[in-house]
């Protein structure tokens, strides 16, 4: 590569990293404000104000019910960073158990599992959530679980591929030597190998969920109303786009923003962790 | 010995010897999907398995009708054991029957078919637009790896992965209906028999969905994989030879890099058929993904569990094809 080439590519995984920081402190500072203060109650009904456009008062405007816009989009985002959250703790803790095990002892376990893992990726997101909203009925809860599931396999191959990687260097072996117990030798000397590629892959798996959550809400597969959603914040636009089209840019943008940042995030921090990888 | 180690040699390095290995890996490749398919056949089971408290009571409501309770947990097989249960449905899915619908009283598999002449059209033409769209794209950018016009198309994939397909089609429907009235909001329920232009129409905007969100991420593999062959030192001897850029890209890159943009046209597929449930609710066609999620709004298990099931028996059949065929199009693959 040469010089020039390789300071641009440079710059551009530093721009990636800071726009990513960026749009993610702002989400979870969002999400926290939704928590405690919005400028309405985001449930609290006006019939007087329905459909209104932006203004002073409301400035994302209101939805059918007369709801403030901008305080329903604000504990959204609480709604959002939760279901980040959850799921991808279902996904990484599962799949760092099953990769590692996998790995670590190898044979007919690590085909047990492998085979698992398959079947699970046979089940897109969508597919996952119509079955335990089925079983469950519908929720953000169990939209969490699917989106959680469903993210397993990826954290558990790479885990596994991680383990694999320097299970035989000759460190392990002096610890082993050294008599060191199996559970230690893989929480001390092993998994630190794989953190770096798993917190990457947990920033691409947050957007991932918070894209999932949207669609799954928006299904009716997800959180389920009165509570404020990105995604079910659409659903109620769509009846609605010949009287107001604000209703249904705002939350579609906010959504694709948070996405795009945590893409870009995970990008720059691959790059920081892996120059070579480009 | 001499012999023996001859008749070893010759023995591998002959047609018959490639033949075999190739003979069984086919049969390993398709062993594993049937295990996959098992195991997707008992996750898809244990969805009647979990359901906290009574299957019938959730599905009946608060309808108390002893009779009718009785009927429905015999149609659910639920007076039996599980394992007995389990092996029935089993057997029943070798046999293609994929149980009776408790919500619209009719074999899941009929539903099921009725609704494939909605979705496999959708799902075949978004998977050929993104395909159309994401290979110059993706040559190009490669091609002028580096340019702002690569980082910009990088950027605009970034952005195409970030959006909602249900917005976009949101967005779609605002633009080109609300906004242009070009084409209608909701999509009318014509079939392609009884009315081909009405049917065309209908698929327009909802192909154009499912196709520009499909080749933001075709672009960035088709980009990485020319990429990757780019690299490769049969391309710099080509060009070492003084042949024309073009030929070099035709000749040697494309070819080469079909191999792997065959296996991402098959991944697609798959994920095609798990973002066509979310279109279809968008524009209100109706497929299989209308059909399942109403399938849940009812309670419906058999259909619901007949729905995500043969989804997830198309997707592992789609891999196992393209795994095949990577081996079939590229005689450098070996299987040993």
């Amino acid at each position: 590569m040469t010089k020039n080439l390789e300071n641009l590519y440079a710059r551009k995984s530093e721009a990636n990293l800071v726009f990513g920081a960026l749009v993610f402190g702002f989400l979870i500072m969002c999400a926290i404000i939704g928590l405690i203060w919005t400028p309405y109650p985001p449930n609290a009904q006006d019939f007087a104000a329905q459909l209104v456009s932006p203004s002073l008062a409301h400035p994302f405007g209101t939805d059918n019910f007369g709801r403030d816009t901008l305080s329903r989009m604000l504990r959204g985002a609480s709604t959002s960073v939760l279901v980040g959250i959850i799921s991808v703790g279902i996904g990484s803790g599962f799949g760092l158990l099953l990769g590692s095990l996998a790995g670590f002892f190898g044979g007919l376990l690590d085909d047990i599992i492998s085979r698992i893992l398959d079947a699970t990726s046979a089940f897109p997101t969508v597919l996952l959530a119509l079955l335990i909203s089925t079983a469950f009925r519908p929720s953000v809860w169990s939209a969490m679980l699917a989106v959680g599931i469903s993210s397993i396999p990826t954290f558990a191959r790479l885990t596994r591929a991680g383990v694999l990687s320097v299970k035989n260097l000759e460190y392990v072996d002096s610890a082993r030597a050294l008599g060191v117990s199996n559970s230690r030798i893989l929480w001390r000397h092993i998994l630190p190998n794989v953190a770096a590629p798993l917190l990457v892959q947990g920033t691409f798996a947050f957007g991932v969920a918070i894209l999932a959550e949207a669609a799954l809400s928006y299904l009716g597969l997800g959180t389920q109303p009165p509570q404020a959603s990105w995604g079910r914040m659409l659903f109620d636009a769509q009846t609605f786009i010949y009287n107001s089209a604000w209703a249904t840019i705002f939350p579609g943008v906010i959504i694709a923003i948070t996405v795009l940042g945590l893409n870009l995030l995970g990008d720059g921090l691959r790059d920081r962790f892996d120059p070579q990888g480009r | 010995m001499q012999t023996v180690r001859l008749v070893n040699w010759c023995f591998c390095r002959s047609s018959s010897y490639t033949f075999l290995v190739t003979v069984s890996f086919l049969v390993r490749r398709t062993l594993t999907a049937f295990i996959t398919l098992f195991l997707a056949a008992v996750m898809v089971f244990s969805a009647l398995l979990i359901v906290p408290g009574d299957p019938v009571q959730l599905i009946i409501g608060l309808n108390n009708d002893p009779v009718q309770y009785k009927v429905l947990s015999q149609q659910l097989g639920l007076d039996k054991p599980p394992l007995e249960r389990f092996g029935r449905w089993i057997l029943g899915l070798a046999r293609g029957d994929l149980g009776q619908s408790t919500s619209l009283s009719a074999p899941v598999k009929d539903l099921i078919l009725t609704r494939l002449p909605v979705t496999l059209p959708l799902i075949l033409a978004s998977s050929l637009l993104a395909v159309l769209i994401a290979l110059p794209a993706g040559i190009f950018a490669a091609r002028r790896k580096g340019t702002v016009f690569d980082l910009g198309m990088v950027l605009l994939t970034q952005i195409g992965l970030a959006i909602p397909s249900f917005w976009l089609g949101l967005i779609f429907i605002l633009v080109f209906a609300v906004t242009l009235r070009w084409l209608p909001a909701i999509s009318s329920s014509v079939t392609w028999t009884e009315n081909p232009v009405g049917a065309f129409r209908n698929l327009i905007l909802p192909v154009l969905t499912l196709a520009l969100g499909q080749a933001a991420g075709l672009v960035r593999m088709v980009r990485s994989s020319v990429l990757e062959v780019l690299s490769q030192d049969y391309v710099r001897t080509a060009r070492g030879k003084g042949l024309l850029e073009s030929v070099v890209i035709q000749k040697h890159v494309l070819k080469n890099a079909a191999i792997q943009i065959l296996t991402l046209i098959g991944i697609q597929l798959g994920q095609l058929l798990a973002g066509a449930i979310i279109v279809e609710s968008v524009f209100n066609l109706n497929g299989l993904g209308k059909l399942g999620l109403s399938a849940v709004k009812t309670s419906d298990f058999p259909l619901v569990q007949g729905v995500v099931f043969s989804i997830a028996v198309m997707i592992v059949l789609i891999n196992l094809i393209v795994d095949l065929l990577y081996g079939a199009l590229d005689p450098r693959i070996r299987y040993d």
